[in-house]
């Protein structure tokens, strides 16, 4: 391959005609511009969020605004293993609707039977993430689309091929070509893929219902102590697992383990203060989404509870909240429940998420 | 109406500003020559290493970026912004730039920082682009881009080419930290309407045994910020030198 910074010209009587008959040609298109694209996404509906009571807007990208025929596009590709190396797994093979999109195991399972990384996380309210993966080492939605294809031990595939792969589809190019007024390339299939993750919104639980919408039934007496005990300075859950989204974003060690063989944060920063911490999760569905921790090494809530009112092992990047409880039973089971309350039935069963 | 008369205007006048010819330019050809032992690299063939281990290497590629001439008064010329030099398939530079003496080459190996930001799907990159999703050459779970990539086999027993080796190697370079600028010093000229051609060597045999002596059997992978990158990015920075 040969790069060239700049060309001369010095023939000026072949300029002269280059430049007449290009000037000819100007006068019919001069006023015409290339609107396919825009055209494209100007004339598709737009999509308008329906968001629950005390969600903020989600932020959209400015070259991927939302439109109904980039979300069904989207979640088209989303359930098709087409994108996968032997056509066997799709987004869809880890995310699972009926557990708020994870698929209760501990660690993925991708092509061949490969044994993934770490723990599936839920992709409730992904849109909200201010960077993805348990690291953080993505920056948004668009740009994670590529790593679970282009994995290995997930979808063991490249983007180059799946684009190749896709351009010879007998419905693929058209429905790009309307969605995007562009060819099969990345650009159309992370950020469809994006514009469908960016709908799963959830926020309609019972603790929302109590919180948020008056319905002062919705939550019984169990829950609401629970409630009160994640809400207040004894228990500190709420400092982490905070805001409408159950979390703050922070990567924090909550002292799983002394020694940890997947070092998280540090995998991204190479800060030795940052071994062993993980992006504190949303709770929402939580109670759906087992089993927990960054390895899903924790199989329910009660242990998860147990290991937090413990105070978990000791490591030198431990998060100085997480110290011993000494909640009573009674008491963790009153948090457990209000956990269960953050599950959003309607979220699980949502027809539009469906493929 | 006016639009129209506009845009013939606006035409001409870039018609005439880039019709009149640069003054005292010349053609400057880049290209970059990767040896072994003071011979020609080849891939898949077999060599010896500094510690007497049989090596093949099977992939070799990396980024070049920032790549200028400095002239006589330290005045900067850009070449390229960035190149990615796959020995499988060789870029070459080609680029017009003043007349004049230089002194220097400048490059680095690696992208900078905002660089090594970009996102390889974005809507501006063709695939043809270096930096695009289709050179195989990100890293998506960190969203940075792999610098070196030196991948094949080794064994500590002789092999031939065609044989099974005991061990393959694969060092994937990069993160911001791994950035390396290099500067060649050559005194050259450039002439008016000229063409020169300058080559970048790449000793390839010191790659792992500069100021670091690694050894390529026993620390054999790298796929991050690891200490072996760090000391193959440090060597690596050393091993060019610049011929007319």
């Amino acid at each position: 391959m040969i790069i060239h910074r700049s060309i001369q010209i010095t023939n000026w009587s072949n300029l002269l005609r280059l430049v007449s008959i290009f000037l000819c040609l100007w006068a019919f298109v001069a006023c015409e511009k290339d609107t396919s694209n825009t055209n494209s996404q100007l004339q598709a509906p737009p999509y308008t969020f329906n968001l629950p009571l005390g969600f903020p807007t989600p932020e959209i990208p400015e070259d991927n605004p939302m439109t109904l025929e980039k979300i069904a596009l989207g979640k088209m590709l989303f359930f098709d293993p087409i994108l996968s190396r032997d056509s066997s797994i799709s987004c869809g093979s880890c995310h699972f609707q009926e557990v708020a999109f994870t698929d209760s195991l501990p660690i993925s399972i991708g092509i061949e039977e490969k044994l993934g990384f770490r723990n599936t996380a839920t992709l409730a309210n992904v849109a909200y993430h201010p960077y993805l993966f348990k690291d953080g080492g993505v920056p948004n939605l668009e740009r994670q689309v590529a790593v679970p294809i282009e994995d290995e031990t997930e979808m063991g595939f490249t983007m180059l091929e799946a684009v190749q792969r896709l351009a010879k589809h007998p419905h693929y190019p058209t429905l790009i070509q309307e969605a995007f007024g562009r060819e099969v390339d990345a650009f159309a299939i992370t950020r469809a893929i994006a514009c469908f993750e960016r709908t799963l919104i959830s926020g309609n639980s019972p603790y929302d219902q109590y919180q948020f919408q008056g319905n002062a039934t919705a939550l019984n007496s169990q829950e609401q102590t629970g409630l009160e005990l994640f809400f207040s300075e004894r228990t500190q859950c709420s400092s982490c697992h905070s805001g409408f989204n159950f979390t703050n974003y922070d990567f924090v060690n909550n002292g799983l383990y002394t020694n940890y063989t997947d070092l998280g944060r540090y995998r991204i920063t190479f800060e030795d203060n940052d071994k062993g911490k993980f992006k504190i999760p949303t709770l929402r569905n939580i109670a759906q989404t087992a089993p927990y921790m960054h390895d899903g090494s924790l199989p329910n809530l009660e242990e998860v509870v147990a290991h937090y009112n413990t105070g978990g092992t000791s490591h030198p990047n431990k998060d100085t909240r997480i110290k011993p409880l000494n909640l009573s039973a009674e008491e963790q089971e009153a948090l457990i429940a209000f956990l269960h309350s953050l599950t959003d039935e309607h979220f699980l069963l949502e027809e539009s998420f469906k493929p | 109406m006016f639009k129209k008369y506009a845009s013939f205007l606006f035409i001409a006048l870039l018609i005439l500003a880039s019709s009149c010819s640069k003054d005292g330019e010349g053609e400057v050809a880049l290209s970059i020559a990767p040896s072994y032992n003071n011979t020609p690299f080849e891939l898949n063939k077999v060599y010896t290493n500094h510690m007497d281990q049989y090596v093949k290497y099977e992939l070799v590629k990396f980024y070049l970026s920032n790549i200028e001439l400095v002239d006589e008064n330290d005045e900067v010329h850009p070449l390229a912004d960035v190149i990615l030099y796959d020995f499988a398939d060789p870029t070459s530079i080609i680029a017009n730039v003043a007349e004049g003496n230089y002194k220097a080459l400048n490059f680095a190996i690696g992208l900078d920082s905002t660089t090594n930001a970009t996102d390889p799907n974005s809507n501006s990159l063709d695939v043809e682009h270096p930096l695009s999703y289709a050179q195989g050459t990100h890293w998506g779970w960190a969203s940075k881009y792999k610098f070196v990539m030196l991948h094949g086999r080794i064994d500590t027993e002789p092999r031939e080419a065609t044989e099974l080796f005991e061990k393959s190697f694969a060092y994937d370079t990069g993160f911001d930290e791994l950035y390396r600028e290099v500067s060649l010093t050559q005194n050259f000229t450039v002439e008016k309407d000229g063409n020169l051609d300058l080559q970048l060597n790449l000793n390839m045999d010191q790659i792992f045994n500069k100021t670091h002596s690694i050894d390529m059997f026993e620390v054999n992978q790298s796929h991050s910020l690891t200490e072996v990158a760090e000391q193959i990015s440090d060597n690596i920075a050393l091993c060019f030198d610049l011929t007319e």
